[in-house]
Protein backbone atom coordinates (compact mmCIF):
# COMPACT_ATOMS: atom_id res chain seq x y z
CA UNK A 1 0.00 0.00 0.00
CA UNK A 2 2.79 2.28 1.47
CA UNK A 3 4.84 1.57 -1.73
CA UNK A 4 2.04 2.08 -4.33
CA UNK A 5 1.26 5.42 -2.34
CA UNK A 6 4.96 6.75 -3.18
CA UNK A 7 4.82 5.51 -6.39
CA UNK A 8 1.96 7.74 -7.51
CA UNK A 9 3.80 10.88 -5.42
CA UNK A 10 6.66 10.30 -7.59
CA UNK A 11 5.07 9.72 -10.82
CA UNK A 12 3.40 13.10 -10.04
CA UNK A 13 6.60 14.71 -8.89
CA UNK A 14 7.86 13.51 -12.18
CA UNK A 15 4.84 15.15 -14.12
CA UNK A 16 5.30 18.49 -12.42
CA UNK A 17 8.81 18.33 -13.11
CA UNK A 18 8.24 17.52 -16.86
CA UNK A 19 5.61 20.37 -17.38
CA UNK A 20 7.66 23.11 -15.45
CA UNK A 21 10.54 22.10 -17.75
CA UNK A 22 8.04 22.24 -21.01
CA UNK A 23 6.93 25.87 -19.79
CA UNK A 24 10.48 26.91 -19.05
CA UNK A 25 11.40 26.11 -22.05
CA UNK A 26 8.25 27.48 -23.95
CA UNK A 27 8.89 30.96 -21.91
CA UNK A 28 12.31 30.94 -23.07
CA UNK A 29 11.29 30.41 -26.83
CA UNK A 30 8.59 33.44 -26.62
CA UNK A 31 11.34 35.71 -25.32
CA UNK A 32 14.14 35.22 -27.38
CA UNK A 33 12.49 33.38 -30.51
CA UNK A 34 14.63 31.37 -32.90
CA UNK A 35 18.05 33.06 -30.52
CA UNK A 36 17.95 30.22 -28.16
CA UNK A 37 21.20 28.46 -27.21
CA UNK A 38 23.59 30.48 -29.29
CA UNK A 39 21.77 28.41 -32.21
CA UNK A 40 19.44 29.57 -35.10
CA UNK A 41 16.24 27.74 -35.92
CA UNK A 42 16.49 27.05 -39.77
CA UNK A 43 13.75 26.98 -42.14
CA UNK A 44 12.23 23.69 -42.77
CA UNK A 45 9.28 21.75 -44.45
CA UNK A 46 7.56 18.39 -43.58
CA UNK A 47 5.58 16.87 -45.75
CA UNK A 48 3.69 13.47 -44.95
CA UNK A 49 3.56 10.80 -47.31
CA UNK A 50 1.33 7.78 -46.98
CA UNK A 51 4.46 5.56 -46.18
CA UNK A 52 7.19 8.11 -44.68
CA UNK A 53 7.73 11.86 -44.26
CA UNK A 54 10.20 13.70 -46.15
CA UNK A 55 11.57 16.42 -44.48
CA UNK A 56 13.72 19.43 -45.62
CA UNK A 57 16.09 21.42 -43.88
CA UNK A 58 17.70 24.76 -45.15
CA UNK A 59 21.16 25.17 -43.88
CA UNK A 60 23.25 28.02 -45.50
CA UNK A 61 26.36 28.10 -44.65
CA UNK A 62 26.92 24.65 -44.06
CA UNK A 63 29.06 23.82 -45.86
CA UNK A 64 30.00 19.76 -45.28
CA UNK A 65 27.60 16.74 -44.43
CA UNK A 66 29.90 15.83 -41.85
CA UNK A 67 28.98 19.41 -39.65
CA UNK A 68 25.78 17.95 -39.70
CA UNK A 69 24.03 15.54 -36.42
CA UNK A 70 20.91 14.07 -37.00
CA UNK A 71 19.42 12.30 -33.97
CA UNK A 72 16.37 10.19 -34.41
CA UNK A 73 13.73 8.49 -31.98
CA UNK A 74 10.87 7.19 -33.14
CA UNK A 75 9.00 10.60 -32.97
CA UNK A 76 11.71 12.99 -32.81
CA UNK A 77 13.65 14.50 -35.38
CA UNK A 78 16.78 16.40 -34.22
CA UNK A 79 18.98 18.13 -36.61
CA UNK A 80 22.13 20.13 -35.60
CA UNK A 81 24.65 21.49 -38.13
CA UNK A 82 27.59 23.86 -37.54
CA UNK A 83 27.90 26.67 -40.17
CA UNK A 84 31.54 27.54 -41.59
CA UNK A 85 31.64 30.70 -40.35
CA UNK A 86 29.60 33.55 -37.44
CA UNK A 87 26.14 34.75 -38.13
CA UNK A 88 25.50 37.74 -36.37
CA UNK A 89 21.94 39.04 -34.95
CA UNK A 90 22.65 41.83 -37.37
CA UNK A 91 22.54 39.73 -40.53
CA UNK A 92 19.71 38.96 -39.58
CA UNK A 93 18.30 42.51 -39.25
CA UNK A 94 16.91 41.84 -36.00
CA UNK A 95 17.27 45.28 -33.05
CA UNK A 96 17.71 42.81 -30.29
CA UNK A 97 21.06 42.83 -28.36
CA UNK A 98 24.35 41.49 -30.74
CA UNK A 99 24.99 37.99 -30.33
CA UNK A 100 26.57 35.53 -32.92
CA UNK A 101 25.29 32.14 -33.46
CA UNK A 102 27.65 29.34 -35.62
CA UNK A 103 25.29 26.44 -35.24
CA UNK A 104 21.38 25.38 -36.18
CA UNK A 105 19.13 23.51 -34.47
CA UNK A 106 16.03 22.09 -35.19
CA UNK A 107 13.73 19.65 -33.60
CA UNK A 108 10.43 18.36 -34.95
CA UNK A 109 7.90 16.07 -33.45
CA UNK A 110 6.30 13.83 -35.97
CA UNK A 111 2.49 12.20 -35.10
CA UNK A 112 3.43 8.87 -36.03
CA UNK A 113 6.51 6.88 -35.12
CA UNK A 114 8.84 6.26 -38.06
CA UNK A 115 11.43 3.46 -38.16
CA UNK A 116 14.95 5.35 -37.54
CA UNK A 117 17.01 2.36 -38.88
CA UNK A 118 15.22 2.73 -42.13
CA UNK A 119 15.50 6.43 -42.48
CA UNK A 120 18.18 8.04 -44.90
CA UNK A 121 20.00 11.70 -45.11
CA UNK A 122 21.07 13.81 -47.93
CA UNK A 123 22.99 17.01 -48.43
CA UNK A 124 22.53 19.08 -51.43
CA UNK A 125 23.27 22.58 -52.02
CA UNK A 126 22.95 23.49 -48.45
CA UNK A 127 19.74 21.55 -47.79
CA UNK A 128 19.42 18.93 -46.33
CA UNK A 129 16.71 16.18 -47.00
CA UNK A 130 15.20 13.09 -44.64
CA UNK A 131 13.71 10.37 -45.75
CA UNK A 132 11.95 8.61 -42.58
CA UNK A 133 10.11 5.76 -43.27
CA UNK A 134 6.82 5.18 -40.92
CA UNK A 135 6.82 2.37 -38.69
CA UNK A 136 4.08 0.68 -39.92
CA UNK A 137 1.98 1.39 -42.39
CA UNK A 138 -0.93 -0.48 -42.39
CA UNK A 139 -2.32 -3.24 -43.26
CA UNK A 140 -3.11 -4.45 -46.95
CA UNK A 141 -6.56 -6.21 -47.70
CA UNK A 142 -7.62 -7.81 -50.86
CA UNK A 143 -10.46 -6.56 -52.81
CA UNK A 144 -13.02 -9.55 -52.72
CA UNK B 1 -11.54 57.64 -48.29
CA UNK B 2 -8.67 55.60 -50.65
CA UNK B 3 -7.62 52.46 -48.81
CA UNK B 4 -4.09 52.88 -50.28
CA UNK B 5 -2.82 55.90 -50.87
CA UNK B 6 0.31 56.37 -52.47
CA UNK B 7 2.59 59.54 -51.39
CA UNK B 8 4.87 60.93 -54.33
CA UNK B 9 7.74 62.52 -52.89
CA UNK B 10 9.67 62.76 -55.71
CA UNK B 11 8.87 63.52 -59.53
CA UNK B 12 7.87 59.87 -61.25
CA UNK B 13 8.73 59.50 -64.44
CA UNK B 14 5.55 59.06 -67.12
CA UNK B 15 5.87 56.11 -69.45
CA UNK B 16 8.19 53.88 -67.36
CA UNK B 17 8.43 50.81 -66.89
CA UNK B 18 6.78 49.78 -63.17
CA UNK B 19 8.36 46.98 -61.64
CA UNK B 20 5.88 45.50 -58.75
CA UNK B 21 7.05 42.38 -56.43
CA UNK B 22 5.68 41.31 -52.83
CA UNK B 23 7.19 38.79 -50.84
CA UNK B 24 6.00 35.99 -52.09
CA UNK B 25 6.57 31.90 -53.30
CA UNK B 26 11.10 31.88 -52.24
CA UNK B 27 10.91 35.87 -52.33
CA UNK B 28 12.14 35.58 -55.61
CA UNK B 29 10.19 39.02 -56.54
CA UNK B 30 11.27 40.82 -53.45
CA UNK B 31 15.11 39.77 -53.73
CA UNK B 32 14.98 40.32 -57.06
CA UNK B 33 13.48 43.93 -56.53
CA UNK B 34 15.25 44.98 -53.80
CA UNK B 35 18.52 43.44 -55.71
CA UNK B 36 17.59 45.75 -58.96
CA UNK B 37 16.88 48.82 -56.47
CA UNK B 38 20.11 48.72 -54.90
CA UNK B 39 22.42 47.83 -58.08
CA UNK B 40 21.17 50.08 -59.99
CA UNK B 41 21.08 52.94 -57.52
CA UNK B 42 17.68 54.04 -57.70
CA UNK B 43 16.09 57.15 -55.85
CA UNK B 44 13.53 56.88 -53.09
CA UNK B 45 10.54 58.68 -54.58
CA UNK B 46 8.10 57.81 -52.11
CA UNK B 47 6.16 55.49 -49.98
CA UNK B 48 2.44 53.44 -50.03
CA UNK B 49 0.26 53.64 -47.04
CA UNK B 50 -2.72 52.04 -46.06
CA UNK B 51 -5.17 51.01 -42.66
CA UNK B 52 -4.65 48.08 -44.11
CA UNK B 53 -1.22 47.30 -43.92
CA UNK B 54 0.15 45.74 -40.64
CA UNK B 55 1.42 48.70 -38.13
CA UNK B 56 4.78 48.26 -39.33
CA UNK B 57 8.12 50.74 -40.26
CA UNK B 58 11.31 49.70 -41.24
CA UNK B 59 14.57 51.81 -40.19
CA UNK B 60 17.21 51.99 -42.66
CA UNK B 61 20.57 53.82 -41.89
CA UNK B 62 18.38 55.55 -38.84
CA UNK B 63 15.58 56.48 -40.92
CA UNK B 64 12.46 55.61 -40.47
CA UNK B 65 10.08 54.39 -43.79
CA UNK B 66 7.09 52.67 -44.88
CA UNK B 67 7.88 48.97 -45.93
CA UNK B 68 6.12 49.59 -48.73
CA UNK B 69 8.14 51.94 -51.09
CA UNK B 70 8.43 53.50 -54.54
CA UNK B 71 11.77 54.03 -56.38
CA UNK B 72 12.91 55.73 -59.97
CA UNK B 73 15.44 55.92 -62.13
CA UNK B 74 15.47 57.06 -65.50
CA UNK B 75 12.50 54.97 -67.27
CA UNK B 76 12.25 52.31 -64.54
CA UNK B 77 9.82 52.70 -61.19
CA UNK B 78 9.80 50.09 -58.50
CA UNK B 79 7.27 49.25 -56.04
CA UNK B 80 8.36 47.06 -53.68
CA UNK B 81 7.29 45.63 -50.18
CA UNK B 82 9.80 44.14 -47.12
CA UNK B 83 6.56 42.62 -45.48
CA UNK B 84 4.24 40.23 -46.41
CA UNK B 85 0.77 42.23 -46.61
CA UNK B 86 -2.10 40.63 -45.39
CA UNK B 87 -4.61 39.09 -48.34
CA UNK B 88 -7.22 42.12 -47.50
CA UNK B 89 -4.88 44.71 -48.51
CA UNK B 90 -3.91 43.36 -51.88
CA UNK B 91 -7.17 43.09 -53.51
CA UNK B 92 -6.92 46.98 -52.94
CA UNK B 93 -3.80 47.40 -53.57
CA UNK B 94 -3.36 45.60 -57.10
CA UNK B 95 -6.63 47.88 -58.36
CA UNK B 96 -4.52 51.17 -56.67
CA UNK B 97 -1.06 50.28 -58.24
CA UNK B 98 -3.00 49.40 -61.71
CA UNK B 99 -5.01 52.62 -61.82
CA UNK B 100 -1.76 54.60 -60.79
CA UNK B 101 0.06 52.84 -63.76
CA UNK B 102 -2.85 54.33 -65.64
CA UNK B 103 -2.15 57.94 -64.00
CA UNK B 104 1.31 57.78 -65.10
CA UNK B 105 0.92 56.26 -68.67
CA UNK B 106 3.24 53.26 -67.75
CA UNK B 107 4.19 51.51 -70.17
CA UNK B 108 4.14 47.80 -68.82
CA UNK B 109 3.63 46.38 -65.18
CA UNK B 110 6.76 43.61 -64.68
CA UNK B 111 6.58 41.46 -61.64
CA UNK B 112 9.25 38.85 -60.64
CA UNK B 113 7.81 35.57 -59.07
CA UNK B 114 8.53 32.41 -58.37
CA UNK B 115 7.06 28.96 -59.80
CA UNK B 116 7.41 26.30 -56.90
CA UNK B 117 9.29 22.92 -58.17
CA UNK B 118 9.38 19.65 -56.10
CA UNK B 119 12.90 19.33 -57.58
CA UNK B 120 14.51 22.54 -57.09
CA UNK B 121 17.72 21.18 -55.84
CA UNK B 122 18.79 19.66 -58.80
CA UNK B 123 18.39 22.46 -60.63
CA UNK B 124 21.74 24.48 -61.66
CA UNK B 125 20.01 27.29 -63.24
CA UNK B 126 16.22 28.12 -62.95
CA UNK B 127 14.22 28.36 -66.15
CA UNK B 128 12.20 31.59 -66.23
CA UNK B 129 8.70 31.32 -67.76
CA UNK B 130 6.83 34.47 -68.61
CA UNK B 131 2.82 35.69 -68.81
CA UNK B 132 1.31 38.45 -70.54
CA UNK B 133 -1.37 40.43 -70.29
CA UNK B 134 -2.36 41.07 -73.77
CA UNK B 135 -1.64 39.72 -77.06
CA UNK B 136 0.94 42.02 -77.49
CA UNK B 137 2.90 41.24 -73.94
CA UNK B 138 3.09 37.53 -75.14
CA UNK B 139 3.99 38.17 -78.68
CA UNK B 140 7.23 40.49 -77.14
CA UNK B 141 7.97 37.20 -75.01
CA UNK B 142 7.95 35.01 -77.62
CA UNK B 143 10.46 37.42 -79.82
CA UNK B 144 12.58 37.28 -76.55
CA UNK B 145 12.71 33.56 -76.15
CA UNK B 146 11.08 33.90 -72.96
CA UNK B 147 9.11 30.67 -72.79
CA UNK B 148 5.38 31.19 -71.72
CA UNK B 149 3.13 29.51 -69.07
CA UNK B 150 0.96 27.67 -71.37
CA UNK B 151 -1.77 25.96 -68.43
CA UNK B 152 -2.23 26.20 -64.66
CA UNK B 153 -3.31 28.42 -62.04
CA UNK B 154 -1.70 31.81 -60.80
CA UNK B 155 -2.52 32.89 -57.35
CA UNK B 156 -2.05 35.79 -54.79
CA UNK B 157 -1.32 39.02 -55.75
CA UNK B 158 0.19 38.99 -58.88
CA UNK B 159 -2.48 37.45 -60.33
CA UNK B 160 -4.41 40.19 -59.06
CA UNK B 161 -2.17 42.67 -60.95
CA UNK B 162 -2.59 40.54 -64.16
CA UNK B 163 -6.41 40.81 -63.61
CA UNK B 164 -6.56 44.64 -62.74
CA UNK B 165 -4.23 45.35 -65.87
CA UNK B 166 -6.14 43.05 -68.01
CA UNK B 167 -9.41 44.75 -67.56
CA UNK B 168 -8.00 47.59 -69.36
CA UNK B 169 -6.71 45.29 -71.82
CA UNK B 170 -3.17 47.31 -70.27
CA UNK B 171 0.57 45.38 -70.89
CA UNK B 172 1.42 43.55 -68.16
CA UNK B 173 4.48 40.92 -67.57
CA UNK B 174 5.00 38.31 -64.82
CA UNK B 175 8.54 36.67 -64.82
CA UNK B 176 8.38 33.77 -63.19
CA UNK B 177 11.72 31.18 -62.50
CA UNK B 178 11.59 27.79 -61.27
CA UNK B 179 12.00 28.30 -57.35
CA UNK B 180 11.64 26.89 -54.07
CA UNK B 181 8.53 27.71 -52.27
CA UNK B 182 9.36 28.03 -49.26
CA UNK B 183 12.89 28.82 -48.69
CA UNK B 184 14.53 31.79 -49.94
CA UNK B 185 15.52 31.61 -53.57
CA UNK B 186 18.43 34.29 -54.31
CA UNK B 187 19.45 31.66 -57.70
CA UNK B 188 15.58 32.35 -59.03
CA UNK B 189 15.93 36.02 -58.61
CA UNK B 190 19.21 35.95 -60.47
CA UNK B 191 17.52 33.60 -63.26
CA UNK B 192 14.32 36.66 -63.33
CA UNK B 193 16.79 39.57 -63.45
CA UNK B 194 18.44 37.66 -66.19
CA UNK B 195 15.92 37.90 -68.35
CA UNK B 196 14.43 40.80 -67.27
CA UNK B 197 17.88 43.06 -67.93
CA UNK B 198 18.04 40.60 -71.43
CA UNK B 199 14.45 42.08 -72.54
CA UNK B 200 14.82 45.45 -71.59
CA UNK B 201 18.20 45.92 -72.01
CA UNK B 202 19.16 47.24 -68.61
CA UNK B 203 22.35 45.88 -67.76
CA UNK B 204 22.23 44.37 -63.94
CA UNK B 205 25.57 42.96 -62.64
CA UNK B 206 24.30 39.19 -61.08
CA UNK B 207 27.68 38.09 -59.87
CA UNK B 208 27.32 39.59 -56.53
CA UNK B 209 23.65 38.19 -55.71
CA UNK B 210 24.66 34.86 -57.19
CA UNK B 211 27.96 34.41 -54.78
CA UNK B 212 26.10 36.09 -51.92
CA UNK B 213 23.07 33.32 -51.79
CA UNK B 214 23.95 32.17 -48.51
CA UNK B 215 23.76 35.23 -46.67
CA UNK B 216 20.47 36.11 -48.35
CA UNK B 217 19.18 32.93 -47.17
CA UNK B 218 19.94 33.26 -43.65
CA UNK B 219 18.99 37.36 -43.35
CA UNK B 220 15.62 36.42 -45.20
CA UNK B 221 14.94 33.12 -43.13
CA UNK B 222 12.24 35.61 -40.97
CA UNK B 223 10.90 37.06 -43.80
CA UNK B 224 10.10 33.49 -45.14
CA UNK B 225 8.37 32.80 -42.46
CA UNK B 226 5.78 35.13 -42.42
CA UNK B 227 5.45 35.19 -45.91
CA UNK B 228 4.56 31.28 -45.82
CA UNK B 229 2.00 32.02 -43.03
CA UNK B 230 0.27 34.26 -45.93
CA UNK B 231 0.39 31.43 -48.70
CA UNK B 232 -2.86 29.42 -47.04
CA UNK B 233 -5.27 32.29 -47.20
CA UNK B 234 -3.93 33.67 -50.80
CA UNK B 235 -4.83 30.34 -52.37
CA UNK B 236 -1.26 29.45 -53.48
CA UNK B 237 -1.84 25.41 -53.34
CA UNK B 238 -3.67 26.56 -56.65
CA UNK B 239 -0.91 26.71 -58.15
CA UNK B 240 -0.30 22.74 -58.06
CA UNK B 241 -3.65 22.14 -59.32
CA UNK B 242 -4.27 21.51 -63.15
CA UNK B 243 -7.26 23.53 -64.41
CA UNK B 244 -10.44 22.18 -65.42
CA UNK B 245 -9.78 22.13 -69.15
CA UNK B 246 -7.26 19.58 -68.74
CA UNK B 247 -9.72 17.08 -67.36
Amino acid sequence: MSYEFFEIIRRLKREVDEFIEYMERRFAEEIMGDHWAECIEPLAEVRELPDRYIITIDLPCVRDKNNINIKLTENTVIVEAQMYRKVSTSDLLSNIKKTEFSAYRKVIRLPQEIDPKRASATFKRGILILELPKKSYGHEIRVE
Amino acid sequence: MEKILIIEEEKIPQNSVLINCLPDVGLVGAIASSYLVEKLDMKYAGYLDSALFPPIIVLHKERPLSPVRIYVKDNLTVVLSEIALPLEALRYLAKRIAEWAEEKAVKTVVTFGGIPVPNRIDIEKPKVYGVGATEEDRDFLRKNNVKLLKEGFMAGYYALLLKERMKKRNSCIALLAESHLQYPDPGAAASVLETFSKIFNINIDLKPLIEQEEEYRIKLKELMKRTIETFRHAQKSYEYTPPLTYV
